[in-house]
């Protein structure tokens, strides 16, 4: 329970507003005969609801305050106090109607003290006669049929709920009257509700609605506790399932909408007077900051500085930590600065679960039995609140995994995110034109572009859809518990993921081989020039994802060539599946040349490792298959001059130990995956369409060339196509060069010249963008 | 504003391919900012190479076009410039000829691109300001034309922005699915 120092102004003012109120209800005898039905249904209709509601997130010490206001109106004869009620554990046949009479009934002693038998006995009739009557009325029709229900019992209960509903509210203002005559003090039965907010998801609308009928009667004082937005938010997503019944659920009606938020707010203005309105004072980020959930834990500043540590040592906590920070909105900004940017959340329950999941996190890393990683995971779950949309708990599946072989993998996981829906996105995109043109015009004359803005859109979102609820934003909730998940098993010893898996943020396994955007001479390339070897393990994808957004990051802000990025993806596979290490591509040197050097030499390694049987196999085997069958994809004509090109392929096939298959697995050879596409691409070549959109192929003459691929005779029309318009171009260059009145004027020169004053618009970008467009169109066309 | 008479030069002459700045203001593309605008003038000099090289070869044997592949992949840029231009004279002698329409037909090009693109952008926002007079009024005939137009307008404007260029627009879906 928390402390509520300061608060007593609150329950003052709580304390007042209820006395005012029962000062207002009439006194009434033991023998007043009380307002016939007409009188009562005007009173009700006329009357301001008598509730009383205090909000506030959870842990701001709402239930605390409750008791300490019952227990001040407890030594006030005014009031009868009955025990406070729970929503959240009612059953689903409880109203709070009907659960409100049965603590009346278990109470009827301390109600009817000072009452004589009789005057007793017609309270308990009354009360039986209600609590029938609520009963039924609470009972959906179909389930009031029972083997043993008699046809007459059944008419009886179709009598008494058709049309009985006026009368039963009737009755309880009749009962709730005839409660405060037993005491000539008593003005009024307090009916307190704790935790408003934790009702059944698809009973708001009726709680709120009985709240506002209990509230209505007089000698009746509802005092509410809860979260208010919960109330709301749960009261529209009720009202929104049954008004989209006739809707389709993929449309968004703006005009519905706008009726369903407009009748939530009404209902519960109506329900809960600004009078009688109070809201709980927020605790102050200190106060957050030093939160922890019983006297013996840590507090979250203690675990924050652990976890800080521990990241000094491990690069790769900072991606967990920025995760389970977001749980709590927490700014990034505390790690380099040791102090907090802004607050972090009011609610101490989510302060609770940030705590948890840092203790869990930090466990993490020990583990190594399948079991206890289960345990914790399902810990984790079952502690943070299970983000919106959610139809089910999370589920996972981890077992040995027993096909490992010698790989150092002991789970599979499979966690199935389907049930949730969100969305969750990073940044604009920046402009990025990078082209390698800026030595001098035979350079300039090779087009190549790339663009990685397509991946940075797709690596950036994830989003599950969900067949019961309709489109939703949850920018913390979903990704916090996705990625907190994630980190706990990343903390695990390697573990095998399946290809279903959802847990890659959105990059499926198989995805991580990136297609890039190239273009080359303009010409859109469709084959992979931008790769990373396959991840056979949560930390390599969670690693090369990272990477991978760190080379669109430094892509966009250097404005780094096609030939740069390629060295960066090489420095990048070598921390991931040699050194077993995030990528620090911000840092990263780059350099073509020596990035494959670097990889070279750490083949060697791989093969010594490989054969001691040190280091992870998986992710040595992999890298250099990926050497293999990848690297050569940059080895492109238009990106590498043919000597460039001769001595990297030379290299290659000086460590593979030749040009062909070789049956000992431990060795790589030259590759005969490019030769594969190659020959696929060449076989298709039948028409001129065909060979012209597949002409940007014929830049691998050298590389095939050094790696002795062989190719159907149909490569020869797209070699001649690839020559042809590299000669075109070329010719061009030439050309305008011999053509120009004085020197050549390179656009390019004046790139960083002066600094416009004018400001990029949506119409700047969009037109420079249509003009791009427009020119290769008009260039490729004759 | 620029036109072929302005720079009209006998065949021997050499020709203004200087693409400036100011150049592009005049056709138009006044709105860029500077940097946009060296982004436009880099592919407009290469549009242009790319245009005359592919009318210079179209209909060069190929014996010819790898005897031309063989002099620019000589390794001194320098010997290969020099044999370059003497395989342009002897080879396509009318070289001069097809660098001046090229040139002449990319100013027709840029200055119809920023025509087109300020119609388009015009009758989209004419129609926009038509439904925001009338949000609630179903659109006479000639509004709806407008709209069918502006709609195709669009529509072409985005196919024109080809692949990704259009993720050059403000992402306007904001968190939601796609």
């Amino acid at each position: 329970m928390t402390r509520l120092e300061g608060h007593q102004n609150l329950i003052d003012r709580i304390i007042v507003a209820s006395t005012s109120l029962a000062n207002s209800f009439p006194a009434v005898g033991p023998s007043d005969d009380g307002p016939d039905d007409l009188a009562l249904a005007l009173q009700r209709i006329s009357t301001d609801s008598h509730v009383v509601s205090v909000w506030g997130d959870r842990g701001t010490g709402k239930s605390t305050l409750l008791k300490y206001v019952l227990e001040r109106m407890m030594d006030d004869p005014r009031f009868c106090v009955m025990p406070p009620l729970s929503p959240e554990l009612f059953g689903d046949q409880d109203s709070l109607l009907n659960v409100t009479l049965a603590v009346i009934q278990a109470n009827l002693l301390k109600i009817t003290q000072g009452a004589t038998d009789s005057e007793r006995l017609e309270f308990v009739k009354d009360l039986q006669r209600t609590r029938r009557s609520a009963a039924v009325n609470a009972i959906p029709l179909d389930r009031l049929v029972t083997a043993a229900t008699s046809i007459g019992e059944f008419a009886r209960d179709i009598q008494d709920v058709a049309g009985g509903t006026e009368q039963m509210w009737q009755d309880v203002q009749r009962l709730f009257r005839s409660a405060v005559t037993f005491d000539e003090r008593r003005k009024s039965i307090v009916v307190a509700i704790d935790d408003a907010d934790l009702m059944r998801s698809t009973s708001v609308v009726e709680l709120v609605r009985q709240v506002r009928l209990l509230g209505s009667c007089d000698h009746v004082i509802v005092i509410i506790v809860g979260r208010e937005n919960d109330i709301v938010t749960r009261f529209v997503r009720e009202a929104r399932e049954d008004s989209y019944v006739h809707v389709d659920r993929r449309e968004f009606d703006l005009d519905l909408e706008k009726e369903i938020r407009g009748a939530a707010n009404a209902q519960m203005r109506k329900t809960f007077p600004q009078w009688g309105t109070f809201q709980m004072p927020e605790p102050d980020w200190d106060e957050r900051l030093g939160f922890t959930p019983t006297l013996s834990d840590q507090s979250i500043l203690e675990l924050l500085t652990t976890i800080d540590e521990v990241m000094a040592k491990n690069a790769l906590d900072a991606c967990l930590v920025d995760s389970l920070l977001a749980l709590s909105h927490v700014a990034r900004g505390i790690w380099s600065t040791g102090t907090m940017a802004f607050p972090l959340s009011s609610n101490l329950r989510a302060l609770a679960q940030l705590s948890t999941s840092l203790k869990l996190c930090l466990d993490a890393r020990d583990i190594s039995s399948p079991t206890r990683l289960a345990q914790t995971l399902s810990s984790l779950v079952a502690m943070i609140d299970v983000p919106f949309g959610v139809q089910s708990r999370l589920e996972w599946n981890l077992k040995e995994n027993s096909s490992s072989g010698s790989e150092r993998g002991v789970l599979e996981a499979f966690i199935d995110f389907s049930s949730i829906y969100g969305a969750v996105q990073a940044g604009q995109w920046k402009e990025l034109d990078a082209l390698t043109v800026n030595s001098g015009r035979r350079e300039a004359s090779r087009h190549v572009e790339f663009d990685l803005r397509p991946y940075r859109r797709q690596f950036a979102r994830w989003s599950v859809t969900s067949t019961s609820v309709r489109d939703y934003e949850d920018w913390s909730g979903s990704q916090g518990l996705l990625l907190a998940v994630q980190g706990i098993l990343m903390h695990s010893p390697a573990i095998h993921l399946s290809n279903e898996s959802m847990l890659t943020d959105g990059a499926n396994l198989n995805a991580l081989s990136f297609l890039q955007s190239v273009k080359l001479y303009g010409r859109q390339t469709d084959d992979h020039f931008l790769t990373f070897p396959h991840t056979p393990s949560l930390a390599s994808t969670i690693r090369s994802i990272s990477a991978w957004n760190g080379i669109v990051e430094r892509a966009a802000t250097e404005r780094l060539s096609l030939r740069d990025v390629l060295a960066l993806t090489i420095e990048a596979a070598i921390a991931i599946f040699f050194d077993e290490r995030d990528a620090d591509i911000e840092s990263a040197d780059i350099g073509y040349g020596k990035a494959l050097d670097h990889l070279e030499s750490v083949s060697e390694l791989c093969f010594a490792q490989l054969r001691g049987k040190t280091g992870d196999p998986g992710l040595r085997q992999h890298l250099l298959a990926w050497y293999q069958r990848w690297v050569p994809n940059h080895w492109h004509d238009a990106i590498f001059s043919a000597d460039e090109i001769v001595g990297f392929a030379t290299r290659l096939v000086d460590l593979s130990g030749g040009t062909n298959p070789v049956a000992h697995p431990l060795r790589i050879y030259g590759d005969q995956s490019l030769g594969r596409r190659l020959s696929r691409y060449a076989s298709d070549a039948g028409k001129t369409e065909t060979v012209e959109n597949r002409a940007w192929t014929g830049g691998y003459q050298t590389v095939v060339e050094a790696l002795d691929i062989s190719l159907p005779p149909t490569w020869g029309l797209i070699r001649q196509a690839w020559q042809r318009l590299g000669v075109a171009v070329a010719a061009g260059g030439v050309s305008m060069s011999l053509s120009e009145e004085g020197p050549v004027t390179s656009p390019s020169r004046s790139i960083d010249a002066g600094v416009s004053a004018a400001v990029a618009t949506e119409e700047s970008e969009l037109l420079l963008a249509y003009a791009r467009a427009r020119l290769r169109n008009w260039a490729s066309s004759l | 504003m620029p036109g072929p008479d302005s720079r009209r030069t006998s065949d021997n002459s050499s020709i203004d391919l200087a693409l400036t700045i100011d150049w592009l203001d005049g056709l138009g593309f006044e709105v860029l900012t500077e940097p946009q605008k060296t982004i436009l003038l880099k592919a407009a000099f290469e549009a242009m190479e790319e245009k005359v090289g592919l009318e210079l070869t179209a209909n060069l044997p190929n014996e010819l076009v790898d005897e031309f592949g063989a002099i620019i992949d000589h390794p001194d840029a320098e010997v290969a410039d020099t044999r370059a231009e003497k395989w342009l004279q002897d080879n396509l002698p009318g070289y001069r000829h097809v660098v001046r329409r090229v040139r002449f037909e990319l100013e027709q090009e840029l200055l119809s691109i920023s025509t087109d693109f300020t119609k388009i952008r015009g009758s989209t926002e004419q129609v926009l300001r038509v439904q925001e007079r009338q949000p609630n009024v179903t659109s006479p005939n000639v509004d709806l034309v407008e709209s069918d137009s502006t709609n195709q307008n669009l529509e072409n404007l985005q196919s024109h922005s080809l692949e990704n260029e259009v993720d050059l627009l403000p992402n306007v879906e904001g968190g939601r699915k796609e």
